[in-house]
């Protein structure tokens, strides 16, 4: 993730109350997840596995944080078994923060099916979602999803594409 | 004497304090835990896969707390990762019971889970990194081994090997409604708003 976009991303986090995060280590989300991890205001896990962590989330929220997961849209595939039967069914808030491998620009062939389903996936288990484009959207599009998945008590996402990512990533 | 999950539950209600969190599988984990130790602190999640990485999550953000997972063997080979997880964490007020009966659906009479042909749930934690890990399978047994699991700092894991049981009946509420008790009384525990609507 740029620099640019990774310390907007941190700074709304935080602003949005976001005090507990999960996360599945992927190359795109580098410059973030080190941010966090070392931001004592933040309760950071690594899971080994997407499901888990939503599984981590939910438990998280009960407690009382307010929990953010992050994960690649690959492992995001693997998680809605978890989405389901946990968030959906009991109606638990979570923000989903989702690297967008596949999107419109990745040249890696492998990463292309995962672009097609993340959107109908999503839209499937009636998560509600925002893509951002720029920095400057990030404010908007993580606030809003914060507020959102209060007052909905249930999970929001926000997708992050390959033009966010720094070159390589 | 083999071992029966109801005799385990009785059991643990004397290591459980009001302000204890209990996390419960799906079908008669859940039934046995509603009929034998029905409290407002109990989650009934009704989940395989995700009964210990829920409690994780509590036990780390309600560190004052002892959150008891009661997993079972379908479960948690549905989810192992899980368990280096949970070792990783430093989660001290975490206690795990995995009930092994060696059987999927079990009180239904399901297919043998692969702890049937050998699979050591124990041995799994320890190799994932929780030193604190250990097996009962005798009634006899059980006294210590809730008081060995409640003793010193977590994470610590008990396996109860026990025996196939017939259904009971399970909790009448919902989820939901399971979920907003629970927060609620989490909320006067922490003496802090979880659920807060905006103001119409």
């Amino acid at each position: 993730m740029r620099d640019d976009v990774a310390a907007e991303a941190h700074k709304c986090l935080i602003e949005a109350g976001v005090d507990f995060v999960a996360c599945m280590p992927d190359s795109a989300f580098l410059e973030l997840y080190q941010r966090l991890e070392a931001d004592s205001a933040v309760r950071y896990l690594q899971v080994a596995n997407e499901s888990d962590g939503v599984g981590v989330c939910m438990g998280a929220w009960l407690g009382g944080a307010r929990p953010a997961m992050l994960m690649e849209n690959t492992g995001f595939t693997l998680s809605c078994y978890a989405l389901l039967r946990g968030p959906a069914a009991f109606g638990v808030p979570m923000l989903l923060l989702i690297s967008y491998r596949g999107g419109f620009g990745d040249q890696r062939w492998f990463s292309v099916p995962f672009g097609w389903a993340t959107e109908p996936l999503l839209r499937s288990l009636r998560i509600q979602y925002s893509v951002v484009n720029e920095a400057g959207d990030m404010a908007q599009a993580i606030g809003g999803a914060v507020k959102s998945m209060n007052a909905m008590q249930a999970p929001v996402a926000v997708l992050f594409p390959p033009a966010l990512f720094s070159e390589g990533k | 004497m083999k071992l029966e999950r109801r005799a385990v539950l009785e059991r643990l209600r004397d290591h459980l304090t009001e302000s204890d969190i209990v996390v419960s599988a799906l079908a008669g984990t859940t039934a046995d835990t509603y009929q034998v130790l029905h409290r407002p602190e109990n989650l009934y999640l009704v989940g395989l896969g995700m009964v210990t990485q829920v409690s994780l999550g509590i036990a780390l953000t309600l560190p004052d707390s002892n959150v008891v997972s009661l997993d079972t063997d379908g479960s948690l080979l549905l989810g192992p990762s899980i368990l280096p997880v949970v070792a990783a964490s430093g989660a001290e007020n975490l206690r795990i019971i995995v009930f092994d009966n060696e059987q999927l659906f079990g009180s239904r009479g399901g297919a043998p889970s692969q702890t049937a042909a050998g699979a050591d749930l124990t041995a799994m934690a320890r190799a994932a990194g929780i030193g604190r890990a250990d097996t009962v399978a005798d009634d006899g047994g059980v006294a210590a081994a809730l008081e060995w699991l409640f003793s010193g700092p977590g994470p610590s894991l008990l396996t109860a090997k026990i025996a196939l049981a017939a259904r009971t009946e399970g909790p009448s509420m919902d989820g939901q409604e399971n979920k907003y008790r629970l927060v609620r009384r989490i909320e006067a525990i922490r003496g802090r708003e979880i659920v807060a609507p905006a103001k119409p």
